[in-house]
């Protein structure tokens, strides 16, 4: 079996807002194709990690490599051409842009295309003429995944994608986010409250807690040990 | 291979913008009514080519405003580098042909609105706005100071231009003067629409929105701000010349704070990032303008600080927003 190459490496990483430092200290790697959760209380650092992922923080120390590259001091929209997507938790659609136009703007060359993104969300290929302000809230992360993807990313963050959503409707994002999983070569780091739906969804996870790495494990074993989950996390598989 | 790819990625999206920008049968209208002004008011011709001027200058800051969402109150410096450019041209070096005026002006002011931009674009807001404001009083004096060269306070007064395209002299009715600016502005207009339909005029409808979420997809967004001010400031450029062209005269005026400021009006009252609104801003402005000088010399300025008022308050989105908000009414979509 061919080894899979270091996607991601973040070593000795400590970050935050100005002087304020948030996650301290964050070792962490992924090798091309996994997908990770990362799950922990409000408050512990998680969307900060993957904000100092895009360098929307302070670097206060460490090392950030794609694909072997230090891209610690790069601009964000440098990194995102190297290979970074990301789905942020406000979604931030382009609301006066068709679904289409929201698509067009971020479409770069790779297997994703405005066609294989309305393969996976077929609601968005109805909606496609549809502004981005008319969508629901469904509707919009759809898009917001759908537009990370046609940048054609090596490794794609997703901040809490079931966010506010009716149940049906994450259901579907669970659909399309194992598919994506399936797919060849995409490294994938969700951050999400519902510890469930995060142990469900990536066969890896890792617990924070005060902008520390705190367990680092496979999923089915934290599924299966609720008192350690209790203890981590603070509720038994909420 | 990558090359090729990106290639194929931008003809794609290229094709599918355009395919959902195909021109609508209400967009001849603005053309058909200033065609239309040509015959039904003959002697009047001179003040609708002044009209047609300042609709492409609405026209040139509607790229950055109400597309890019650059606040900007120094556009007139480019306007008047524009009308000095041909003014010089014509008054030192004797080059009165109005189509390479017209170049040389848009490439003085597009150049100047890139190197002014590679610093202003840096900043937002109150800042942008203060700095575009003094880039403009800074150019003023500095026309001023050299007044061996550019006429002072006194302008260049009583410029002499070729015919244009060899053929058509400029006539005392304003004929000319009208049919050259209008077929100006429309090619202005065909350039404008291009760009704002395109994958790149997206992506400054992106930029105004969410700059963040811009550099979060991967876009260049400085580069791409410095590519719209650039041909923003180019397409002022045009503007001043054809001023200069159809006026023969330009004086410091043209770098005038109401300069800047009276454009914006325009573009507010037609309605921003609408294209067409620069086109029924400044057809508003400029012909209340007239009336109300005329019953009022002295007070025309309180009539056109109302209706801002009353747009502002009542009709944020100008009156093509009006329009539009109409028009989805009657097809039953809701206010």
């Amino acid at each position: 079996m061919a080894e899979r190459g270091v996607a991601l490496e973040l070593a000795g990483v400590s970050a935050g807002y100005g002087e304020t430092v948030v996650i301290e200290n964050v070792d962490l790697t992924l090798s091309a194709g996994d997908t990770l959760s990362i799950v922990g209380r409000n408050g512990v650092g998680k969307t900060t990690l993957l904000a100092t992922l895009m360098g929307h923080t302070t670097l206060h120390a460490g090392r950030i490599l794609l694909d072997g590259i230090d891209i610690a001091r790069w601009s964000v929209h440098r990194r995102v051409r190297h290979g970074l997507g990301f789905v942020p938790q406000e979604r931030e659609i382009f609301s006066s842009l068709t679904v289409r136009e929201n698509l067009a703007v971020a479409a770069r060359p790779g297997h994703w295309t405005l066609a294989s993104v309305f393969d996976l969300f077929p609601r968005l290929a109805e909606r496609q003429a549809g502004r981005g302000d008319e969508l629901s809230g469904g509707e919009q992360q759809m898009l917001a995944i759908g537009r990370a993807l046609v940048g054609n990313p090596g490794v794609l963050l997703m901040d809490e994608p079931s966010e506010g959503l009716a149940p049906v409707i994450v259901e579907e994002l669970v659909r399309a986010v194992r598919r994506l999983a399936a797919t060849q070569g995409l490294t994938m780091i969700l951050v999400e409250q519902n510890a469930r739906l995060a142990l469900a969804l990536a066969p890896r996870t890792i617990v924070m807690d005060r902008g520390r790495i705190v367990h680092d494990g496979e999923s089915a074993v934290l599924r299966d040990d609720p008192a350690t989950l209790e203890r981590l996390f603070g509720v038994a598989g909420r | 291979m990558a090359a090729t790819d990106e290639i194929a990625v931008a003809a794609r999206a290229r094709r599918f913008l355009a395919a959902h920008a195909r021109l609508r049968p209400t967009e001849a209208l603005p053309w058909l009514v200033a065609v239309a002004a040509f015959f039904v008011f003959p002697d009047r011709l001179t003040f609708g080519s002044q009209v047609l001027v300042m609709a492409l200058f609405a026209l040139s800051l509607d790229l950055v405003l109400g597309y890019a969402g650059i606040l900007t109150l120094g556009h007139a410096a480019f306007f008047g580098i524009g009308a000095y450019t041909v003014g010089l041209l014509a008054a030192r070096l004797d080059w009165t042909e109005p189509l390479t005026g017209l170049l040389a002006a848009a490439t003085c002011a597009g150049f100047a609105g890139a190197l002014s931009g590679v610093v202003l674009l840096r900043y937002r807001g109150l800042t942008l706005l203060v700095l575009t404001l003094s880039t403009t009083f800074i150019l003023q004096e500095f026309g001023n100071v050299f007044d061996r060269v550019t006429g002072g306070y006194d302008g260049l007064p009583g410029l002499s231009f070729s015919p244009v395209l060899g053929v058509f002299d400029y006539d005392l009715f304003g004929r000319t003067a009208y049919l050259y600016a209008l077929a100006v502005l429309f090619v202005c207009f065909c350039l404008a629409r291009a760009i704002v339909v395109s994958p790149f005029g997206r992506s400054l409808v992106g930029i105004r929105e969410n700059t963040a979420r811009m550099h979060s997809i991967g876009a260049p967004v400085h580069g791409r701000l410095l590519v719209a001010y650039t041909v923003s400031a180019a397409l002022a450029g045009v503007a001043g010349a054809l001023h200069a062209h159809t006026n023969a005269f330009v004086t410091l005026s043209v770098f005038d704070f109401e300069n800047s400021a009276g454009v914006l009006v325009m573009l507010i009252l037609g309605g921003t990032g609408r294209l067409y609104g620069a086109f029924w801003g400044a057809v508003v402005y400029m012909v209340l303008q007239d009336s109300l000088a005329k019953f009022s010399p002295a007070f025309w300025q309180a009539g056109v600080g109302l209706l801002l008022i009353v747009t502002v308050l009542f009709a944020r989105a100008g009156i093509l927003g009006l329009v539009e908000a109409a028009g989805r009414r009657l097809r039953g979509g809701g206010p």
